[in-house]
């Protein structure tokens, strides 16, 4: 996780690397509202495979499919168990009793614990949405150039500042990580354990002894890269290139896309319209019943 | 004289800073020159170079006097991006200086900041990759590049919008022999073929002496003395005297009382053998064994067939290497980046778990991380984490003992790295080779029998890197080990009792400095260079001596009949 | 000889199929009494004085309607208690006798009744029997009674609390405040249920979801079985007149009589049965209009009653929430100051912007990626993590990464760099590289990260602190006063954010947080954490400030 390739942007040939950054972005924008539209978990599962189907056509190495499957195996376990015990809503099946209130002390106290078969549905859901966001925003900082990403925030009308600082973070994320690593490597060798214990004072020593270095190098990075943009005519006054044209192809792709979004909001209103008992039209049956299963 | 840079007695003062970091400056540099800016650490070269493009003053604050004209207009009058177009910057770290993920990008940069037409930028981007041997590179990833390379594109970087003068800040200080000669090879065709004038701030002079015309020497922020590089020659004592190694060459020829005008190995072996009838070397060292006493004792660490690679299927990073150190020896590991030394650190280091094999420390299987191995890390920034040099120092020990506040050890070590007048300082905030110095003690501190250093010269003037030698000599006669990393050749010929050289993962040559030095294909083929002295000394007698002050002496020896001189 | 065999077997016939019609036309009828029947735990005796209950259950399995007359005599010393509209009561000498005739249809019909009886104080220790005859059939029950212990004849049964609210298993949710009964606001039901995919708001099938769900804790000493009719209501805090909203959901179908929405009104009724624990939880849902009810304090009267001896009253305060005005109201002032910040900043962002030096915007950038590094993809990941361990408290372990770890890395930011608009910058970048990396993108996230940033440059402002730092030197060291400053205001700015997420939650997603809850959190995350990492922050700056280039 630690690992600076695992995280760099590395240029490539494959179709993914080829998208234009416009046409990655809007498919995130499009990936974000569909997560919310949808709700079947099949469906929702189809568009996470599709994630992971673009990062295997952008040949993700095998140290970036580990990243991707520990934040996403994380997110869904954490999702999937918080959800199964905490669910509040009814109605709510006990599938199994983790601790039963028999218990003296802890199942009194905490009344029992159980897991209920539709918090880890829900969690699964839930857990799907955000892993696929996660998979995607992945896919776009792992596959486009951050000077691609500058150029199409600016084409957007982002200040020109903004934008820069914004991918300035996104090229040094994955230096500050190795770096984090190398800095708790650093204290172990010294005899310290960092993650040992959670017990206050030491977290906060931790934290100080990892920021310290951390910062300190991040202070004399920012000078150096700062003279060298600025060597290079980084300026406020100069009038830059605006991104090049959007291949139309795409340029259609992310429209189609966009339509194919918007169909989908109206087959959602018309599906409630009738799961509603306010409007239904017979002739729509097989649809409703596709609708049902898939959205 | 026709000018492109000049400067009139320049002085600049940073801002919270009582003294000027740059004083009564005056200087001027013809188109077409190459110019090596020199001096010890902190002397204000680096000030003088930002001056340049108008980052000092329009980027730093501070307060500047005098005139600084580049190509006869006032840089107060122009902003930084108008000075960029006449003079481009490149800066030490690769690294940190590259913005962009491809070649192309980074060096389309300064185009687009100019508003240049994308067509036109590709073509001259293709123009710019090409002067700098990258042509084949437009599509490829920066991370993808070697270090030399990276600096070869920083320099594509800012030549892409033509300027007139290039100008670098310690370029080579963090390169492998390998990278270090492709880049000044680039800036030598630049120079000549180009015409382009370059201003290069470097302390490593043997390295970058032969290609430059002038030479300027500073010393807390005054030019002390400046002329040409055949003159820097003949001053070579002044320069020692300011802590800079000169090429090598020059230094025997100086001692020997012999004029050279060349750092060239060739020519100084044909003026010394000149001047000098010097006999042919008739017994020959034994180059084979590694007869040091030292290898009498326990062996400290023992690899056995160890291999890795750190993706299963990836590429053998350590195949098949078989070593053992014996307790109280001073090893060099050498080799190209790439060639596995900072992964066999880390493996001995306990950081990185052997695909196969086995290692032993001081007898004792390891598992993990050993208290019995100190490390030293590349970067020794990372390693400083406490608010003073004083809990730096005993910061391990700390660990081991709650409690423990400062022992007589630790006041030692202090005083032979000279830091006793530090010890309240934040340790983050101190010069660069200080920081290393405090990694070093903290290190030393816990007194572990192995010491691993990962390239501790890098960046490090001489001064400092005779510092830390000396320190670690006194631990390996105290019984220690030391095993370290460097691509210096000179400073592992002279201080290391032996020298083992990776390329590609395996060992390709391990014993006696003069053993391996002299295996000259092993070296081609591991990306090293012998130190000069060595080649000196083959091609004056056919010996093995490895450092100046052994090859003067068998001269003045064989011929004068004594080492006086 | 024949013919005299063949009338023989003919009778013998006859006999059999007689007998065995007989025997049918009994087993047809067939009757039970149980004495006691127990309502809960089988006893192998009562006691003497106890109030005990029989069961008498009878079917009818023919074809035929018929009537049956039922007589049951019960033993000397065990008596019908109350009112027995269901049989005719006499008596036969000492003993009592029921009877009643009970009209039962073909096919299959069944009749029972649950009679109170109560055994004398008097009555001494031995099996009892009791008779019951019918259909031309006489029984006898035995009832065992045992000698009555001494300690526990006085005690009574006692409705010793009334806990609300808790979910269906009986577990209360520590974050939500007792005696308070938040009700759903069905108003926006029809958009939520769509949204849902739940289907069209149906009131009366909303209606009949409970709101919550209360526990009455019976202490029964003397283990009494008895069925008890519960009744809640509410009552005006002040005049303790009986106040409308709650209901128990009605019988008699969707269709008439205003479904289930018709029963009851007013009232909370259930029947239940006192099983004979010591002390027995009895869990009732409660279903409540909130058409009818509103904000405010009100009495929860609980009131049992077994119809024999008077009925048990128990009254507890209670909190009605209907509407949360005071989260709407915070969310609103709190989306509308950071909307107009973020407009009135939109307008001079490019101004604050040519203001910093490059040199600072690569900074506040890095720290951005560093505060990412540190504490957003840690809290991504141990978030959910803590939760699972340890539930609502999660924040404690978390709290170090989001409040004391980002407010060190700010407050050295900001002592590096003392100029408006960095914190506000640093804040975007870490919310911009969220949502690029990990494509964390909502209504809260705006908010949260819009508020902080806004309240920390106010005050960072307001209070002086960008102007002080300006005027410092680099690499001071700062007076104890002055990081106690510094660390109040981001305490104070962070308490604030904490508040108005909190209350977000309560408006967006209908989340309620006890008050203590909320005061805790706002304490411990909010302000404490927060000063330690303002305090942290300070120092780290002050030594970062003295790091200058190589």
């Amino acid at each position: 996780m630690y690992n600076k390739n695992v995280w760099e942007a590395v240029p490539g040939d494959t179709w993914v690397h080829q998208l234009d950054v416009r046409t990655k972005l809007a498919a995130l924008v499009c990936c974000a509202v569909l997560v919310v539209l949808l709700d079947s978990p099949r469906t929702l599962y189809l568009l996470f495979c599709t994630t992971l189907v673009l990062h295997g056509i952008a040949r993700a190495s095998w140290a970036r499919w580990r990243v991707l499957l520990l934040f996403v195996m994380l997110g869904i376990w954490g999702s999937m168990i918080s959800q199964a015990l905490f669910y509040g809503q009814e109605p709510r099946t006990v599938v199994a009793c983790l601790l039963s209130p028999a218990v003296p002390l802890i199942g009194t106290l905490t009344g029992g614990v159980y897991i209920y078969r539709e918090g880890l549905e829900y969690g699964a859901v839930q857990a799907l949405r955000s892993a696929s966001m996660l998979s995607m925003g992945l896919l776009i900082s792992w596959t486009s150039d951050p000077r691609q990403l500058l150029r199409s925030f600016l084409a957007w009308k982002m200040p020109y500042e903004l934008a820069f600082m914004l991918i300035t973070g996104l090229r040094f994320l994955p230096v500050i990580f190795q770096e984090t690593a190398v800095v708790l490597t650093a204290q172990r060798l010294r005899g310290f354990e960092p993650l040992r214990s959670l017990a206050p004072r030491r977290l906060i020593q931790t934290a100080f002894q990892t920021l310290f270095p951390i910062l300190a190098r991040t202070l004399r990075r920012a000078v150096t890269l700062a003279f060298s943009v600025e060597s290079r005519g980084f300026g406020r006054a100069v009038h830059r290139l605006g991104l090049g044209r959007w291949p139309q192809g795409q340029w259609f792709g992310c429209v189609l896309l966009l339509l194919v979004l918007l169909s989908l909001m109206v087959l959602k209103v018309i599906d409630a319209l009738q799961f509603n008992g306010i409007r239904y039209f017979p002739e729509l049956r097989r649809f409703y019943d596709l609708m049902k299963v898939w959205m | 004289m026709n000018k492109i840079v000049e400067l009139q007695n320049v002085t600049f003062t940073y801002q919270q800073r009582t003294r000027p970091s740059v004083a009564g400056i005056d200087l001027a540099i013809a188109p077409g020159d190459f110019v090596l800016l020199t001096g010890a650490t902190g002397c204000g070269k680096s000030t003088l170079l930002k001056m340049l493009n108008g980052l000092i003053p329009h980027e730093s604050g501070g307060t500047l006097t005098g005139r600084i004209l580049i190509g006869g207009q006032d840089s107060r009058q122009r902003s930084i991006a108008e000075l960029s177009q006449q003079v481009g910057m490149v800066f030490q770290s690769p690294d940190d200086q590259l913005f962009s993920t491809t070649v192309y990008d980074e060096t389309a940069f300064i185009l687009e900041n100019t508003g240049m037409a994308p067509a036109a930028i590709a073509s001259r981007v293709n123009e710019t990759l090409r002067l700098v041997g990258l042509p084949d590179k437009q599509d490829a990833s920066i991370h993808a590049l070697s270090g030399g390379q990276k600096q070869r594109l920083a320099v594509a970087s800012v030549l892409a919008a033509r300027p007139k003068v290039l100008a670098l800040d310690e370029p080579i200080s963090q390169l492998d022999p390998r990278g270090a000669a492709e880049l000044l090879a680039v800036l030598e065709e630049l120079n000549r073929q180009q015409g382009l004038t370059i201003i290069l701030v470097e302390h490593r002079l043997h390295e970058v002496m032969p290609l430059c015309r002038r030479v300027l020497l500073m010393q807390e922020g005054r030019l002390v003395w400046q002329g040409t590089r055949e003159e820097a020659y003949e001053q070579a004592p002044l320069f020692e005297h300011y802590g800079l190694r000169m090429p090598q060459p020059v230094d025997i020829c100086r001692l020997l009382g012999v004029k050279t005008a060349s750092a060239q190995v060739e020519d100084a072996v044909a003026a010394v053998a000149k001047a000098y009838p010097v006999p042919w070397q008739t017994s020959q060292p034994r180059l084979d064994s590694l007869d040091d006493p030292a290898l009498l004792s326990e062996p400290a660490i023992e690899i056995e067939q160890l291999s890795f690679r750190y993706e299963r299927k990836g590429q053998q990073v350590l195949d098949a290497v078989d070593l053992v150190i014996p307790q109280g020896q001073f090893v060099a590991l050498m080799g190209n980046n790439g060639a596995g030394k900072s992964t066999l650190l880390q493996q001995i280091g306990g950081l990185l778990k052997p695909g196969q094999g086995r290692i032993r420390v001081i007898g004792q299987p390891l598992t993990g991380l050993s208290r019995a191995v100190g490390m030293v890390l590349q970067n020794p920034d990372l390693m400083l984490f406490n608010h003073t040099v004083t809990q730096e120092i005993s910061f391990a020990l700390r660990q081991q003992a709650a409690g423990f506040t400062w022992s007589p050890q630790c006041q030692q070590l202090v005083d032979d790295l000279g830091l006793t007048t530090m010890l309240d300082d934040f340790p983050l905030a101190l010069s660069r080779g200080q920081r290393l110095r405090v990694a070093l003690a903290a290190v030393l501190a816990s007194r572990p029998p192995v010491l691993l250093l990962d390239e501790p010269t890098t960046g490090q003037d001489i001064g400092h890197i005779k510092d830390i030698v000396h320190l670690l000599q006194q631990y390996t006669r105290q019984g220690g080990t030391v095993l370290f990393c460097t691509h210096d050749a000179e400073v592992a010929a002279r201080y290391a009792g032996r020298i083992i050289v990776l390329c590609q993962g395996r060992v390709v040559a391990d014993g006696r400095p003069e053993a391996v030095f002299t295996q000259e294909q092993v070296l081609h083929a591991a990306g090293l260079k012998a130190p000069a002295a060595l080649k000196m000394a083959r091609q004056l007698y056919g010996g093995t001596a490895l450092t100046v002050e052994e090859v003067v002496d068998y001269v003045q020896q064989k011929c004068l009949g004594g080492s006086a001189g | 000889m024949k013919k005299y065999l063949c009338c023989l077997l003919v009778t013998m016939l006859a006999f059999l199929i007689g007998a065995t019609a007989a025997a049918s036309a009994r087993e047809e009828i067939p009757f039970s009494l149980q004495l006691p029947y127990d309502l809960g735990k089988n006893r192998a005796a009562v006691k003497a004085g106890e109030q005990i209950q029989a069961l008498f259950s009878i079917e009818n399995r023919g074809l035929a309607a018929m009537e049956q007359w039922v007589t049951i005599t019960l033993p000397a010393g065990v008596d019908p208690v109350g009112q027995q509209d269901n049989w005719q009561v006499s008596r036969q000498g000492e003993a009592a006798v029921l009877a009643r005739q009970v009209a039962l249809s073909g096919g299959y019909s069944q009749w029972f009744d649950l009679i109170p009886l109560k055994v004398a104080e008097s009555a001494g220790p031995g099996t009892y029997y009791a008779t019951v005859a019918c259909n031309g059939q006489t029984r006898q029950v035995p009832l065992k009674v045992a000698v009555r212990e001494a300690a526990t004849a006085a005690e009574d049964v006692k409705l010793a609390r009334v806990i609300l609210p808790l979910n269906s298993d009986g577990k209360p949710d520590e974050r939500l405040n007792q005696n308070t009964l938040v009700l759903r606001d069905r108003q926006l039901d029809y958009f939520k249920n769509v949204l849902r995919g739940k289907g069209a708001t149906n009131l009366e099938v909303e209606a009949i979801h409970p709101v919550t769900h209360m526990a009455l804790e019976i202490d029964n000493p003397a283990g009494q079985q008895k069925l008890v009719v519960i009744t809640v209501r509410l009552l005006d805090a002040v005049t303790q007149q009986p106040a409308a909203g709650l209901f128990t959901p009605g019988s008699t179908g969707e269709d008439k009589d205003a479904g289930s929405l018709g029963g009851h009104e007013n009232t909370l009724m259930s029947f239940s049965a006192l099983t004979g624990e010591t002390t027995q939880r009895i869990m009732l849902p409660v279903f409540a209009d909130e058409r009818l009810l509103s904000n405010g304090q009100y009495m929860l009267q609980v009131h049992m009653d077994d119809g024999l001896t008077p009925p048990l009253v128990h009254n507890i305060p209670l909190t009605v929430v209907k509407k949360d005005v005071k989260a709407a109201g915070v969310v609103g002032v709190a989306v509308v100051t950071v909307l107009g910040a973020f407009l009135t900043g939109g307008r001079y962002i490019r101004q604050v912007l040519a203001l910093l030096k490059i040199r600072w915007l690569v900074t506040i950038a890095l720290f951005g990626a560093a505060a990412f590094a540190v504490v957003t993809v840690p809290s991504t990941l141990l978030n959910d993590f803590f939760h699972i361990l340890l539930g609502p408290f999660g924040f404690i372990v978390t709290g170090f990464f989001h409040s004391i770890f980002l407010y060190t890395l700010l407050v050295a930011l900001v002592v590096l760099i003392p100029r408006p608009g960095v914190v506000a910058l640093m804040t975007l970048v870490r919310m911009l590289l969220g949502m690029l990396a990990f494509g964390q993108i909502s209504p809260l996230t705006f908010l949260a990260y819009g508020l902080h940033a806004l309240l920390l440059e106010g005050l960072f402002a307001g209070g002086g602190v960008y102007r002080r730092l300006q005027a410092g030197q680099a690499g001071q060291e700062f007076a104890w006063r002055y990081i106690l400053v510094v660390a109040v205001i981001c305490g104070v700015a962070d308490s604030i954010t904490t508040y108005v997420n909190m209350q977000s939650m309560a408006f967006l997603y209908r989340l309620y947080y006890a008050d203590w809850y909320i005061d805790m959190l706002v304490a411990i995350n909010g302000f404490a954490y927060t000063a330690v990492g303002a305090a942290c922050g300070m120092l780290l700056g002050s030594r970062l400030s003295r790091v200058g280039g190589d």
